[in-house]
Parts: structure tokens; C-alpha cells; sequence
């Protein structure tokens, strides 16, 4: 399984965890926390997305990653 | 001479990867803030500083090798501040009760 | 062998965000976030995307964890009153229910990602040349969609407004945060005076070598950001009032000149934002350094927070 592909589910599975923070926690700090897991999983997600893309000579496809 | 470089790296790298252990392990197991920033040093100064020399071998210029010895260096300099700064903040906790 | 090393970086990400999230005080889960953070930029050095570990490791691992550390030992108090608040069982069940069928939608849609993936990277390697920039994320960043560049800046800029509105009415137009009493000669302010000016070689540089390299503007003004913030907490540099007009003006300057280059676009080149014929590396680099002094003061003025000390007038 390519590290992109791997990436990808991992970052399914971060989103998944953070929704369940955000939901849950009653602390709004806690819950800004879980936001932002939620938002670096987006961000893994895309440059996974990105990494697909590779061709021409470039890593990625750099579009994504902006 | 190339293997050479290459099983010099291999062990190095594995010595900081020990003393990493090492110090994670004193982390979670010492007892109070004090004994774990000791812990955390050793991690830091001879941890990285193995594997750096491990890699020193692996890069492809001077400049590289000096850049990986001033990260070295930093990291030095930032974990003995903090370990400081941490350690004065615990005594201060313990006096006040 | 490197799949190993993949598989156990992603399972200790998964890990780690489950930690943020069951952790039991907010201290705790910061620390989880953190470290989150960093090893996510590692992720992102696997997936070939530098530039973005570089932010990562700067904003996710150290602007935002000292944010969300001033704002833990601010909220300390409310933590247990938060307890009271928990969520009946059935409502948790629910919301598992919910991220399961979320996540697993999602593993869904990636394991039926097309093949081969449609990709624009061509188009951004046939382009690059007419910018004369040797790094692809900076073509893009500043010159296919130098638009999402200016949003952003406006972005962090009104994000500041809003911190800054926050401020107690009497002390609107003060200082931020409360005066340090840190001893001169002790060890913060020695690492104060030690650290700076390497930081600000390494932040300039990391600027400046995104032209061709990984890094840019971002991650060099963070570096920046934080040396500047260093010498604040060590009490060797003060926090600028909040009212101020000169320093109001130098955080404006950089939206404002870029949004002047893009009319200039509109009249010599056909389009906001388009570089006529030849000036692209000029007005690049125009954008990029005026940019630069706004991005490291709103960096910096967000983590110091809103006014808090009287304004003398």
C-alpha cells in the first residue's frame, strides 16, 4: 500500500475522531482542539490527494498543496 | 569504502535511536519533573548528536553536514533553556504550597 | 522497508489524534496536538510536499501550540465547571455513529480515487518558466493563484481585528499582555539575546530561498514571528500598543501593495493579479517582500492577544 494511499485512510480516520471530539467535549478549548485535528486531517487528505498527481517531474501535483 | 560509511551510519543512528529510548523510557518512569528533564537531556545532547554524526557520513556536502551540526547545535541550546526554565518553575511550585 | 516506517508514522498519527481527544485535561491534549503536528509534517515530507511540512512544523507545532497553551492557562479555572456539562450516553452513541459513517465514507471515496489520477502538474511545469521561479508551490502561491495568496493575508489581518476586539473597553488602544518581570540576567533573557539573530538569519533565508527552493514568505515570516516573541516574553522587547497608527499602517501595507499590483495588472496586463510580459520575477518579489513585515506582525501580534494594559495618551 503507497504511502498516499495509506496517508489518505489515515487522514479518513483523523477526521472521523476529530468529529467525534467536537461533538463530544464539552470544554470549548477541547473542542477547538478537536477542530483542528479535524483540519490537519483535511490538509493530509489533500496532499495525499496531491502526491497522486505527481507527474512531469514535480512530487506532487502543487496545486493541491496551496 | 562506501559499506564502510554505510555500517558506521547504521550503528550510530542506532545509538541515538537507543539513547532516544532511553530517554523516553526515564520520561515516563522517574518520578518528578527534575529526574525526567535529566532524562530528556540525555535524549536530546547525545541522542541526536549520534545521529547526526550517523549522517554526516550520507550527505552530499560540506555545507549540508554543517547545517545537520548547527541543528545539533540549536537543539542544544533551545533544551538546555527550557530544561532550566522548567526546572526553576517546579522549584517555585514546591515552595508554594 | 520504508512501508514499514509509513505505516507506523499514520497508526501513531491516528494514535495521537485519538489521544487530543480522550485525554482528560486540556494541557494533556494540547501536548498530544503538538506533537500531532510535528509528526504530520513528517507525513507531509513523505508525500513530497516540503514546503507544507515546513508550515506545518512552524504554524501547527509552535504558533498554535503557544496559542492554545496562553489560552489553557487563561480557561484554567473553567475546566471542571465543563464537567458538569457531559454528554448523555445516547448522545455519544450518536456521534459515533456519525464520525463512523463519516470516516468510513471517506475511506470509501479514496479507495475509489480515479486512476490515473487527474493532475494539473504539466500545466504548472509547462507555465513555471514564464515566472522565472524555480519552485512550483511559489509559482502557484503567487502567481497562478496569487488570488488565494491576498485572500489569506486579508484573512490573518481580520482575524487580528478580532482578536484585538476582544480587548476590555479601558484598556482599548493599551499593550497586549501584562508587563514581564524576568530577571536580566537570568536564563530566558540570556537565551533571548542568544537565539534572535540566528533565528532571523534562518528566518531571511528560508524567505528568500523559496524563490528556488522549499520554504517562502510564510514560513520564514513564522520564524520571525517567534523570535520577536521570545524577546517579548523575556521582557526585551515590549508589545506595541494596540492603537498605534504607525504600527496599524505597517500591517496594512502589505495587502495594500499587493492588491496594487494586481490593478496594476488590470491595466497593463489584461486582468487582476495578471503580470505582464517579462515583470513576473520583479513583481513577485515586490508582492513577497511587502508581504513579509505584515505576515511577521500579525503573526506575532496574534500570539501576544488582545490589549490589556492602559493606554497612555
Amino acid at each position: 500500500m503507497s504511502i498516499d494511499t495509506l496517508a489518505a485512510l489515515g487522514a479518513s480516520l483523523l477526521i472521523g475522531i476529530g468529529l467525534y471530539g467536537l461533538i463530544v467535549l464539552p470544554h470549548p478549548l477541547r473542542k477547538i482542539i478537536a477542530f483542528n485535528v479535524i483540519g490537519r486531517g483535511d490538509f493530509m487528505l489533500f496532499g495525499a490527494i496531491a502526491r497522486r498527481g505527481a507527474a512531469a517531474g514535480l512530487g506532487g501535483d502543487p496545486v493541491p498543496q496551496d | 569504502m562506501n559499506w564502510l560509511l554505510d555500517v558506521f551510519s547504521a550503528i550510530a543512528v542506532a545509538g541515538g535511536a537507543f539513547f532516544y529510548l532511553a530517554g523516553t523510557v526515564g520520561l515516563l518512569r522517574f518520578p518528578d519533573a527534575y529526574t525526567r528533564l535529566h532524562a530528556l537531556a540525555k535524549a536530546d545532547n547525545l541522542g541526536l548528536a549520534l545521529i547526526v554524526l550517523g549522517l554526516l557520513p550520507q550527505v552530499g556536502s560540506v555545507l549540508a553536514g554543517l547545517k545537520l551540526v548547527l541543528i545539533w547545535l540549536l537543539v542544544l541550546l533551545s533544551g538546555a533553556a527550557v530544561s532550566q526554565l522548567i526546572a526553576r518553575a517546579a522549584r517555585r511550585r514546591e515552595r508554594q504550597p | 522497508m520504508t512501508a514499514v516506517v509509513s505505516v507506523g508514522i499514520v497508526l501513531l498519527l491516528v494514535v495521537l489524534g485519538l489521544w487530543t481527544v480522550v485525554a482528560r485535561a486540556a494541557f494533556l491534549a494540547i501536548a498530544g496536538f503538538v506533537a500531532y503536528g510535528l509528526l504530520l509534517a513528517l507525513v507531509w515530507v513523505r508525500l513530497a510536499g516540503v514546503d507544507v511540512a515546513l508550515t506545518e512544523a512552524a504554524i501547527g507545532g509552535g504558533l498554535t501550540g503557544a496559542l492554545l497553551i496562553g489560552a489553557a492557562s487563561r480557561l484554567r479555572g473553567t475546566e471542571a465547571r465543563c464537567e458538569a456539562e457531559r454528554c448523555a450516553p445516547a448522545t455519544r452513541g450518536l456521534a459515533l455513529l456519525l464520525s463512523a459513517l463519516v470516516s468510513i465514507g471517506l475511506m470509501v471515496c479514496v479507495l475509489l480515487l480515479p486512476d490515473p489520477p487527474p493532475t494539473l502538474a504539466p500545466e504548472v511545469a509547462q507555465a513555471m518558466p514564464a515566472t522565472a521561479v524555480g519552485n512550483p508551490i511559489t509559482s502557484v502561491l503567487l502567481a497562478f493563484r496569487a488570488l488565494d495568496t491576498l485572500l489569506e493575508a486579508i484573512v490573518l489581518v481580520i482575524a487580528l481585528i478580532g482578536v484585538w476586539s476582544m480587548s476590555p473597553d479601558k484598556a482599548w488602544g493599551g499593550r497586549p499582555g501584562s508587563p514581564q518581570a524576568v530577571d536580566p540576567n537570568g536564563t530566558l533573557a540570556y537565551f533571548a539575546r542568544l537565539l534572535p539573530p540566528i533565528g532571523l538569519v534562518i528566518g531571511v533565508y528560508v524567505f528568500w530561498a523559496g524563490a528556488d527552493h522549499p520554504g517562502g514568505k510564510f514560513q520564514g515570516a513564522t520564524m520571525l514571528a517567534a523570535m520577536w516573541m521570545l524577546m517579548q516574553m523575556a521582557g526585551l522587547a515590549d508589545a506595541p500598543p494596540v492603537g498605534h497608527r504607525g504600527w496599524r499602517a505597517a500591517i496594512a501595507a502589505g495587502p495594500l501593495a499587493f492588491i496594487a499590483v494586481g490593478l496594476l495588472g488590470v491595466f497593463t496586463a489584461g486582468g487582476f493579479l495578471a503580470y505582464p510580459e517579462g515583470w513576473a520575477k520583479p513583481l513577485i518579489v515586490v508582492v513577497e517582500v511587502a508581504l513579509m513585515p505584515t505576515l511577521v506582525l500579525v503573526l506575532g501580534l496574534l500570539l501576544a492577544g488582545p490589549a490589556a494594559r492602559e493606554a497612555h495618551r
